[in-house]
Parts: structure tokens; sequence; C-alpha cells
């Protein structure tokens, strides 16, 4: 018998063959003594161990152990269950995500302040400064806002 | 958290509940429920009481972590023994690096002596009294390797199918059945010598 057919034999005990399988292995067990008996011998260790494992008690009071767990999560600083990992994997990303758009933002007004395109820049008035740049074609509006005396200060150096 | 509740009388489910708002108190009535059954699996997998009282505390370090991942679709204890597994079975590879590549190492997929032993005719537990079976199985896991020991738990006492077993054990599902099959003819064969020492 090969090993192949030895294993089919214990897949068949498992549960683990197709029905197609089971059947060619049935076919052969009816005509072999020694697969018949091997199958035997795997299916007495099988139901020797189904529901016999020994029981085992923990070596240990139940403060002391449960102390060394406590002291282990305070250590660790996880004194709430953690959040799920999918949490954790886009979080630092959404918070980049918004991080990058306010810069380029910022470096977007900046270069427009710079360029004196002031065809599509409209100031306003009073104390608090206000340029807004709109786009038709980019579809967008940027509002920025200052306080009009520091800008003074600024130029005036 | 509410310092009325009776822990002590409290179903699993609610004390998971309880744990995932911060209950510590309800972690450790979990813990207290369940810390011998985790433990076992522990020394069961590791065959060293120190390792598996290190292990057991580290899974329970994790189950607190990973508590929001726990939806219920097994038991509170059935998710917390998968864990102490994965621990185990990290524990035994990194164990295993340190193994020099022996032969008894090569023969956990070959078979070794198991492939020449004759075939078990008779029974050998039949008519013990589960107490000193139980006593034999333990006896006789304890002598196996980690492979083949490891295998046998995963697939009689956790009820693992060959594919989940290969996934855990990180190895094909050729090597599962290869492993169970000679883990369990070993097992008969140990069996088999101690009903004939009890004869003798």
């Amino acid at each position: 018998m090969n090993e192949e057919i030895k294993f089919k034999l214990q897949a068949h005990l498992d549960g683990e063959l197709s029905d197609r399988e089971g059947r060619e292995l049935s076919e052969l067990l009816s005509q072999n003594r020694g697969a018949q008996m091997l199958l035997a011998e795997l299916n007495f260790t099988k139901t020797a161990l189904c529901g016999n494992e020994v029981e085992l008690k923990l070596p240990e009071t139940r403060e002391f152990y449960w102390g060394k767990i406590q002291r282990e999560i305070e250590r660790s600083g996880a004194m709430e269950p953690q959040i799920s990992s999918a949490f954790q994997w886009w979080k630092p990303r959404w918070v980049a995500g918004i991080a990058s758009a306010c810069a380029l933002l910022m470096v977007s007004f900046i270069a427009f302040r710079d360029t004196a395109n002031y065809g599509e820049l409209e100031g306003a008035n009073g104390d608090m400064g206000a340029i807004t740049y709109h786009s038709d074609s980019e579809r967008m509006t940027v509002v920025y806002l200052f306080d009009r005396e520091a800008q003074e200060v600024v130029d005036s150096n | 958290m509410s310092t009325s509740q009776d822990y002590p009388n409290t179903a699993d489910e609610l004390l998971v509940k309880l744990a995932k708002q911060s209950d510590m108190l309800a972690f450790e009535e979990l813990v207290a429920r369940h810390r011998d059954k985790i433990y076992a699996r522990a020394f069961s997998m590791m065959r060293n009481e120190d390792e598996a009282l290190d292990l057991s505390q580290e899974a329970w370090v994790k189950g607190w972590q990973r508590l929001v991942q726990f939806q219920g679709e097994s038991s509170f204890a059935t998710w917390m023994t998968r864990i102490v597994i994965n621990l185990c079975l990290d524990q035994l590879r990194k164990n295993k690096r340190h193994r020099s590549e022996s032969i008894e190492v090569l023969n956990e997929e070959s078979g070794g002596v198991e492939r020449q032993m004759p075939v078990v005719e008779v029974n050998p537990t039949e008519g013990l009294e589960r107490t000193e079976l139980r006593k034999r199985i333990d006896q006789a896991l304890a002598q196996l390797s980690h492979e083949h020991r490891t295998v046998l738990i995963l697939h009689e006492f956790e009820d693992l199918e060959y594919k989940e077993i290969a996934k855990r054990m990180n190895c094909s599902m050729g090597t599962v059945m290869s492993r169970l099959f000679y883990a369990r003819r070993k097992m008969a064969g140990l069996l088999a010598g101690y009903k004939r020492d009890e004869l003798k």
C-alpha cells in the first residue's frame, strides 16, 4: 500500500474525502485486509483521543496570575481595548491626506499671491484683509483672510 | 464602570461587552473563568510549565488589546484558545530555529520508524477507566515531537480541518496529512506498549 492510499484512508476516517473518492476507497477497503486493519488502528487513536484530554489546573492563585496580566496591560499603555486594526490602518492615512491638502492649498495661495495675477483676485476693505481666488476652469474658489495691519508691517520691512 | 455588577453570575457575552467598555473587573472575571483552559492548551503544546504560564498570560494581554475585534462568531473561550495556540505556534517556530536539522526532524514528515511499525490489531485502550485513559494519552502525547503533538491537538482537540491546520502551522495540506498519519501511528504504538507493560 503506498502512502497516497494510506493518507486517503485517514482522510476517509476524518471525513475529508469527496463522495467520489470515498466510493473508490470503500471498494478498495472491501478487498484489502491490510487497508481494513490500518483503518481500524487509525480509528483506535482517533476514538481514544476524542474528549479525553487531560484536565489541568493553573498552578497559580487567581490574584497572582491576574496581577501579572494587569501589570502588563498597564505597562503596554492599553488601558482600553484598542481600536480595530482596520481603523488603525486608515487613520494615519486620513490625517496625512488632510495635511497634504492643506499644504497644497497654502502653496497654491502663495504662488498666486506672488504672480500678481490680480485679474482673478479680489481684495476686501477694513481691518481684516481678504483675497479671493476663483478659477472657472478648475471650478475652485479660495478665500484667504489676513490681518491688514500685520501685513503692512511686513511690507514696510 | 458599574460597581453593582454581579460579575461571577454574569454571562460571558455581557462580560465581554463590559470589558469592551474598559471594565477591567469584567475582564478579570473572564480570565478567572477560562484561565485553566487557556493554560492547559499552552501546556499541552509546549510541555513546559514556565513557557505555558508566560504564553497564557501573554494571550490574555493580547485578548484585552484585541477585544474590539471579537464579534462573537465563536465563544469567547474558543476565541481566546485560538490566540494562545497562535502564540504557542510562534514560540515553537522560534524554538525550532535553535534546533539542529537532525534525523529526528527529517522524520516528522517521512514517518521514521512508524513506517515499519506493524499495525496494532487490538484496541489498546479498550476497557480502561477514563482517568487512566486520559493519563496514558497525556503520557503518550508527551513522547511525541512538537510537530506530531501539535497536529494531533489541533485536529482531535480543537476540531480543526486539514486546511485550517495547514494555514496555522504554515505548511502544506500534504504535510498535515503526513504528520497526522504518523502521529496517530506512533500514538497507537505507544498506547499498545503501555498495555503490554500492564499485562506483564
